[in-house]
């Protein structure tokens, strides 16, 4: 979602900041993952 | 736009688009896979007068599958009223793994109620087991099976209990209550078909007897059957029913053919097979060692005279007495109705060598036992001795086990 | 403003008429003293004669109830059933239980809409907007009414059908809820009079200030009356599904609010209303857009474009949560009998859940296309036109790999040329895994497709614009990943482990909804606007759109309710009452096809009469409401100045 009125040093910046936020969003959803799982796995009811 | 036009256009319009898309969903509906979910029938009034363990097999597969002949193409189960595959395989094309697998389960069976385990749940549910009222006392293959189904809980299979309970507490609902709701006549007809499915051998076959040791009563019939019904089983070809005499029996099934047997008046000159005085053979012919041998092998079953009997008339091959040639015809398992059958047993688990004397009867010189000489030699019949091996067989020996037989059944 | 009378009294009638609805509103808790008291009387004389039963359902150990009423019959055909001609009875009582269903959802439905619209107008800063919102809480109140009443006919219809067609069932239902069903007569009663005072004294009300909270005080109580009667009805479902409060026999304990309270109850309720509440939002929308196609005026356009924006948007609030309902009800059916849970997701009726997810498919496939409509009425959409093709993209592959069945059903000729049951390669998409990955990638691509939707027309003028653009960025981006990733996973793990992802899966998709949207709101604050939106100037296909997705909520409604119904199989109250009827088959899933068509038809041409109803006396009002308009927009600058 580049912002179209930017110049290009905004540009820059925005991919710069789309890393950190890629980084920071992954350990997010890792983490989800995580915690989720395992309650998860022992549900009362067989599951098809 | 034109205003005035656009209105009934409009109408016109958003309702075809309607029409369109409710038929798309229609179709689709009606191109996916149609199944319909038949009630149960009520239950079939089962005369077991007029049913042969076959028939009952049938019955029980009708149950489980809802069909005679069921195909698992395309992942799919046919569905029966006891609603079984839904859960368990009994066949390896049907996928279902919910509960355990019923292929094989005739020989597991066998040895479920000698496990400890079972034992454990046995002292467990000593007092009873709170929904269904049973308490687990399982003493043969065939009583296991129909205990699982009033009582699933009096055991379950390890790694199939409902999670949480430690497997002490079975996900399967009670057979005989609702929504399943099977008669007690339905539920000896499943078994028959789980003891007899893997591969059609009637030998095995326990069902009604495991029924009536485990509950300790005869299996009654569900429900009277309905004028007419009897009869029609009576039509096609012969079946030997429960209204039969012996002497009918005998002459509808043709044993006369080849079998001497004391009192019925046709069969006294038969000299194909062996002379039919089964409270005098049948004791000794279980503890002879052929027969071991051929339980050993598997082929043979029988531990009392009356099990003997039943699987020489259902299933002649499992074991050959010694001196004779495997002739008999083996149809007898769909001629035969439970109550016929029982009847006939009846007759045959009477006859000792007495009996055979008194009429004039003896034993086929190829018969390994001898002629029925010892106690009286005056036998107008007797015939010279050829196989004079007749190892601890006594008539008194016999006709205790007969009695002890007879005071069973 | 008007006022003809003493605003004090007023204001103190309002108060007191507000207090009398509440007061009425403990009527439910009647029945269940009442239940109490009756078995404590009956108890009481006839000591020695007592009899304890065992609870079907509840089976803690002090669960004996005193039977208090007559088994359940065991019903004869035809003895106990009636017929009309050569109709199929239960297909006749499906007509009549569904429309009813459908109208008492409606009229259900919207009162909660109004509520929403009625308050969020009267939050509004801007009284132009303000304006705009209680008008069309009160144009939605109109169609109401009409629906109301026929609501009310339907219901005698199928009461009627029930005591033709099924009067041994009927008999013992209504001897067992009898205390509720008085009830839920004078309930209904009083929901007429709330509804009626509600939509009269609309005007009268509007002073801007402690009246129009009263109002809308009123609009709760309706509501609340309305969701108590629904949870009455649904009780009777719920017995029929998985009774309690009885013994094995069918006979009553006595306590009524065993009865009301069994297993599935609750799961059916939160179900319902949810359920409900999307299916308004479908309907209003529907309604909208007809409208909207019809109108005469720019003005009208754009105010029929407008209500057909927000109604879509309530519904799909009200659908998102749909599906955890769903799951908690299954799980409940699980909970209550494994085999009822098997026969719905495994057995018999395994093929509905095909039909169901086709369903939720074309629902987001609607929502997605609609906004790309929408978008045509926003300058500076342009922007972004070249994304759809992308989303498009992604939203057939996932519709695809979401149709495809596990197993399909074939000849042997063609199983033996695939080599088993399963394709080698499409195969594949039908398992659950994929089927979990492909509905979150399409409810994240409609999430993302609705943050463009709100910023196309503007550009962000916050500080931290880049830094939000590459948040946003990010959790969709990542969100995408996790929840491929996720179900790739899922094929190298067993079955029951994998029912463990879906988990994390749907985290991954809540996130983006609530996160994403809200960072992206916050971005556009006092964001510098590309132009008004220009409402009305939506494409016709949008509407069509709309139309598509009320149809899928009707018929995906009637598809669910064939589900529910037909997992009792061939009992009227499950394990208790028998059917013993011709009848007491299930359907395929083909029969119930064509009947919910045939069904959601009638549905709606019964409401465009309704529609065209209320078209009919907006002509009268047409004027006024054209000078209305005019004077908002004349007020407009000035309020916002």
């Amino acid at each position: 979602m580049a912002n179209q009125d930017a110049g290009s040093g905004e540009m820059g910046k925005t991919i710069v900041y789309f890393l950190v936020f890629m980084v920071v969003a992954t350990g997010y959803y890792y983490f989800l993952d995580w915690v989720m799982m395992g309650p998860m796995q022992n549900l009362p009811f067989p599951y098809k | 736009m034109n205003k005035v036009k656009a209105t009934k256009g409009t109408i016109l319009k958003v309702a075809m688009w309607y029409i369109l898309i409710l038929s798309v969903f229609a179709g689709i509906a009606n191109w996916l896979p149609q199944i319909r979910g038949d009630a149960p029938e009520a239950a079939v009034a089962v005369d077991l007068s007029s049913i042969t363990p076959e028939k009952l097999a049938a019955m029980g597969k009708m149950i489980v599958f809802g069909t005679e002949n069921p195909s698992f193409g395309g992942g799919g189960v046919p569905i029966g009223k006891g609603q079984c595959p839904l859960c368990h395989m009994f066949f390896q094309e049907q996928k279902a793994d919910r509960c355990p697998v019923l292929i094989g389960e005739e020989g597991r069976s066998n040895n479920r109620f000698k496990e400890e385990r079972y034992k454990a749940f046995a002292s467990r549910l000593a007092n009873g087991e709170p929904n269904s009222g049973v308490k687990p006392h399982a003493a043969a293959g065939g009583q296991y099976l129909i205990e699982s189904e009033y009582c699933p809980n009096c055991y379950v299979v390890e790694g199939f209990g409902i999670k949480g309970t430690n497997d002490q507490e079975s996900p399967m609902p009670i057979i005989n209550k609702p929504p399943i709701l099977l008669t007690d006549t339905e539920i000896v007809a499943v078994v028959s078909f789980l003891q007899t499915k893997d591969d059609g051998d009637f030998t095995k076959w326990t069902a009604r007897d495991s029924w009536e040791k485990y509950w300790g009563k005869p299996l009654k019939a569900d429900a009277a059957p309905k004028e007419g019904e009897a009869k029609a089983v009576a039509a096609g070809p012969p079946i030997a029913l429960d209204t039969d005499t012996p002497e009918q029996i005998v002459q509808k099934m043709t044993c006369f053919a080849c079998h001497k047997i004391p009192g019925i008046s046709i069969a006294k000159t038969g000299m194909i097979g062996p002379l039919l005085i089964e409270k005098t053979n049948a004791p000794n012919r279980i503890k002879s060692p052929e027969y071991q041998k051929a339980v050993k092998e598997g082929k043979a079953h029988a531990s009392t005279p009356r099990e003997y009997v039943i699987e020489s008339i259902m299933h002649p091959d499992a074991f050959i007495v010694p001196g004779f040639a495997d002739d008999m015809i083996k149809d007898f398992s769909h001629k035969f109705t439970v109550a016929g059958l029982d009847k006939l047993v009846d007759h045959l688990l009477q006859q000792d060598a007495a009996a055979a004397v008194k009429e004039g009867l003896d034993r086929l010189p190829n018969e390994k036992e001898g002629p029925l000489k010892k106690a009286d030699l005056s036998s107008p019949e007797g015939k010279p001795v050829k196989n004079a091996a007749t190892p601890k067989t006594d008539e008194k020996q016999a006709s205790i086990s007969g009695q002890g037989v007879g005071g069973k059944f | 403003m008007r006022s003809f009378n003493d605003p004090r009294k007023a204001k103190i009638g309002a108060v007191v008429l507000l207090g009398v609805i509440g007061l009425l509103l403990l009527l439910p808790f009647i029945p269940l003293q009442a239940g109490a008291e009756e078995a404590k009387q009956e108890a009481a004389p006839a000591e020695k004669k007592v009899e304890k039963a065992k609870d079907v359902f509840y089976k803690g150990p002090g669960e004996f109830g005193i039977v208090s009423g007559p088994p359940a019959p065991k019903l004869k055909y035809p003895d106990d059933y009636g017929t009309y001609g050569n109709f199929q009875s239960r297909s006749l009582l499906w007509v009549a239980n569904q429309q009813h269903l459908y109208f008492g959802s409606f009229v259900l439905a919207v009162p909660m809409f109004v509520f929403v619209m009625e308050l969020v107008g009267m939050l509004q800063k801007d009284k132009g907007m303000a304006r705009k919102y209680d008008d069309m809480a009160h144009e939605m109140m109109k169609i109401s009414l009409t629906a109301y009443s026929i609501t009310a006919i339907l219901g005698g219809i199928l009461i009627f059908t029930f005591l033709a067609l099924y009067p041994g069932f009927f008999g013992y239902l209504s001897r067992i809820f009898k205390p509720i069903m008085h009830v839920y007569a004078l309930l209904f009663v009083l929901e007429s009079g709330t509804l009626y005072i509600y939509y009269y004294g609309w005007d009268y009300m509007n002073d801007g200030g402690f009246l129009k909270w009263i109002h809308l005080s009123i609009s709760f109580l309706l509501n609340t009356i309305g969701i108590v009667l629904m949870f009455f009805a649904n009780s009777w479902i719920g017995f029929m599904m998985s009774p309690a409060g009885v013994d094995e026999q069918g006979r009553f304990l006595g306590d009524i609010w065993k009865s009301v309270h069994t297993a599935l109850w609750h799961p059916l309720n939160v179900h319902r209303i949810l359920g409900n509440a999307a299916f308004g939002g479908g309907v209003v929308a529907a309604y909208a857009s007809y409208r909207f196609l019809a109108a005469k005026t720019p003005e009208e356009k754009a105010h029929y474009d407008w209500m057909s924006y927000v109604a879509m948007f309530m519904g799909i609030l009200a659908l998102i949560p749909l599906p955890f309902a769903g799951y908690w009800l299954m799980r409940e059916v699980y909970g209550y009998r494994q085999q009822m849970g098997i026969t719905l997701m495994g057995g018999l009726l395994a093929w509905v859940f095909i039909m169901q997810a086709m369903m939720i498919a074309i629902l987001f496939v609607s929502v997605n296309y609609y906004l790309w409509q929408a978008m045509g009425r926003m300058p500076g959409a342009e922007r972004y036109y070249p994304l759809f093709k992308y989303m498009l993209l992604i939203l057939i592959v996932a519709t695809i790999s979401w149709l495809t069945p596990h197993t399909l059903v074939m000849t042997p000729a063609e199983l033996k040329a695939m080599g088993g049951a399963q394709h080698p390669i499409v195969g594949n998409y039908g398992v659950m895994s994929a089927k979990n990955t492909a509905i979150n990638i399409m409810i994240t691509t409609t999430v993302f497709c609705f943050c463009i939707y709100q910023r196309c027309n503007k550009v962000p003028t916050v500080k931290w614009a880049a830094l939000g653009n590459a948040a946003l960025g990010a959790l969709f981006t990542g969100a995408a990943i996790n929840i491929v990733f996720l179900g790739i996973y899922g094929y190298f793990i067993p079955a029951n482990v994998r029912i463990g992802l879906s988990v994390p899966q749907v985290c991954s998709t809540l996130t983006c909804l609530f996160i994403g949207v809200t960072l992206n709101t916050m971005m556009l604050k006092g964001a510098r606007q590309l132009g008004e939106v220009r409402w009305g100037q939506m494409s016709p296909r949008g509407s069509y759109a709309l139309f598509c997705l009320a149809v899928s909520f009707t018929w995906t409604m009637a598809v669910m309710g064939y589900l529910r119904s037909s997992v009792r199989l061939h009992w009227h109250v499950n394990e208790i009452l028998r059917d013993n009827s011709p009848w007491a088959f299930t359907n395929p899933v083909g029969y119930a096809g064509n009947m919910n068509s045939m069904n959601v038809l009638l549905f709606w041409t019964m409401l465009l009469f309704v529609f065209w109803l209320g078209a009919l006396s907006a002509k009268k009002a047409h004027v006024t409401e054209d000078e209305a308009v005019g004077a908002g927009k004349a007020t407009l600058p000035a309020g916002s100045h």
